[in-house]
């Protein structure tokens, strides 16, 4: 059995890749391009730093006309729909404009709509269509979808563990444990817990620079509670973006139930509590 | 203080002396000429010592609004055009040394880290956290690099690396294009 472990700074992190299998190292370290290719692609649709990327022309023109997308964008798109259907707007992708104000997102001078949101997204077989002027950011499920979509291109005898930057899928996790960041004031570093879905994401206010959270509660567009939250999910989009909302209301066990995911989240005094389905 | 109190007290500032503020997290993922044949295959290359004078730093520096901390560069050159450089960024804490793959015309080919290096600032200084060494000796603090797997948290920014990235495309707009 051989490993590899490589990391690229992709995704605004560090993506780092370990393959593990019966093929020689260099077919494995073969395979990682293919992963790291796969996840670069997602990063290169889904930006919204990057003025041509899908996202930034879909904002550009989608209030204009249909814009068509690729499979990629809609998958992505649907999932965040149903996530906002279903927490009645708490995940909502129309927050940019609030986070371009605060120097989380770059400006790119489009007018936007004050009362739009997730409702003014339309999915058709046309394409996506704005009904009000709004910009969408994928921000809080793309890293997610961008995993999995390194995950999808691997070979069946291969097993695979990939974090970007505290969001973790792995193919074999029965037997595999994460190491949750504790809080920067608590006398632990890591609690340790035992994988239960396959995949793992992190929500804290610990570690956001200039102590600005990217975590916007849609409604009250105020930042969020300090406090970690990790959601285990059957992919890595679900628990990118789950966490956001256990993160903003603790009380989500329908929600959490509805998409089969588990979330344990940690209180400044160390204090751990399951929400289970 | 009771003896085992100053026992334990002595072998906490023992620890830290010996091991500062925590090497506690290092990874090491490729070796340079793992990340050489990632990026560059078989190619043929000629290592190239790049000395930068105060001006070239300074021009540099302003280019990239970086921080240009060593006039050293180890730098191959590739038969078609290309470099290869072996370079290190300041994390959040510590040093990341990475492989950086640069085309003919300046354009970054790859980028892989190869060691990713970690401490945690404010736990350190925290008693509590330290006395999970107590008694323990170096074996076991390495070991802890290896016990901790699979971290989550709130996603770390790779800003330092990107910052390293472009000092690095404008030292070739400046000096290695010449070369």
């Amino acid at each position: 059995m051989n490993e590899i472990h490589r990391c690229q700074p992709l995704l605004g992190t560090f993506v780092e890749v370990t393959l593990r299998g019966n093929q020689t190292e260099e077919r494995l370290l073969t395979i990682s391009q293919e992963v790291f290719a796969a996840i670069s692609n997602i990063q290169q649709k889904m930006s919204f730093h990057d003025v041509n990327s899908e996202l930034s022309k879909m904002n550009a023109t989608a209030h204009q006309y249909d814009f068509k997308l690729t499979s990629d964008m809609e998958r992505v798109l649907l999932q965040a729909l149903e996530l906002s259907q279903k927490t009645g707007g708490l995940f909502d992708v129309c927050v940019a404009p609030k986070l371009v104000q605060r120097g989380l997102l770059p400006d790119n001078q489009l007018a936007t709509d004050v009362d739009s949101c997730w409702q003014d997204i339309v999915l058709t077989q046309e394409g996506i269509r704005f009904n009000k002027k709004l910009q969408i950011d994928l921000g809080g499920i793309a890293k997610g979808y961008a995993i999995d979509a390194g995950i999808a291109v691997l070979p069946g005898e291969v097993s695979a563990i990939i974090n970007a930057g505290g969001d973790i899928r792995m193919t074999n996790w029965e037997t595999e444990t994460i190491h949750i960041r504790a809080l920067e004031s608590e006398g632990q570093l890591f609690y340790e817990t035992q994988m239960c879905k396959p995949a793992a994401a992190t929500s804290a206010a610990y570690f956001q620079e200039d102590g600005i959270a990217a975590i916007m509660h849609p409604k009250q567009r105020e930042q969020a509670p300090p406090f970690s939250v990790t959601v285990f999910a059957d992919s890595a989009m679900l628990a990118d973006a789950l966490t956001k909302l256990v993160y903003l209301q603790v009380d989500c066990k329908d929600v959490l139930q509805y998409f089969s995911a588990e979330a344990l989240y940690i209180t400044h005094d160390g204090e751990q509590h399951w929400i289970t389905h | 203080m009771n003896r085992r109190r100053f026992c334990l007290a002595a072998t906490a500032t023992l620890v830290t002396t010996l091991f500062p503020v925590g090497r506690v997290y290092a990874k090491t993922y490729l070796t340079p000429e793992q990340a050489r044949a990632l990026i560059w295959g078989d190619e043929a290359m000629t290592r190239h010592d790049i000395k930068l004078d105060d001006a070239q730093m300074d021009s540099i520096k302003k280019a990239s609004k970086t921080r240009v901390r060593h006039s050293e560069l180890k730098a191959w050159k590739t038969d078609s055009g290309g470099w290869f450089i072996l370079d290190n960024v300041i994390g959040k804490h510590e040093n990341i040394d990475i492989a950086v793959g640069l085309d003919a015309q300046g354009a970054v080919k790859g980028i892989e880290i190869l060691v990713y290096r970690e401490t945690y600032g404010d736990q350190v200084r925290n008693p509590k956290w330290r006395a999970q060494f107590h008694g323990k000796g170096h074996h076991e603090i390495l070991k802890l690099d290896k016990q901790i797997r699979n971290i989550s948290g709130a996603t770390l920014s790779c800003r330092h690396i990107t910052d390293g990235i472009n000092r690095l495309t404008h030292t070739w707009d400046q000096v290695l294009q010449q070369l």
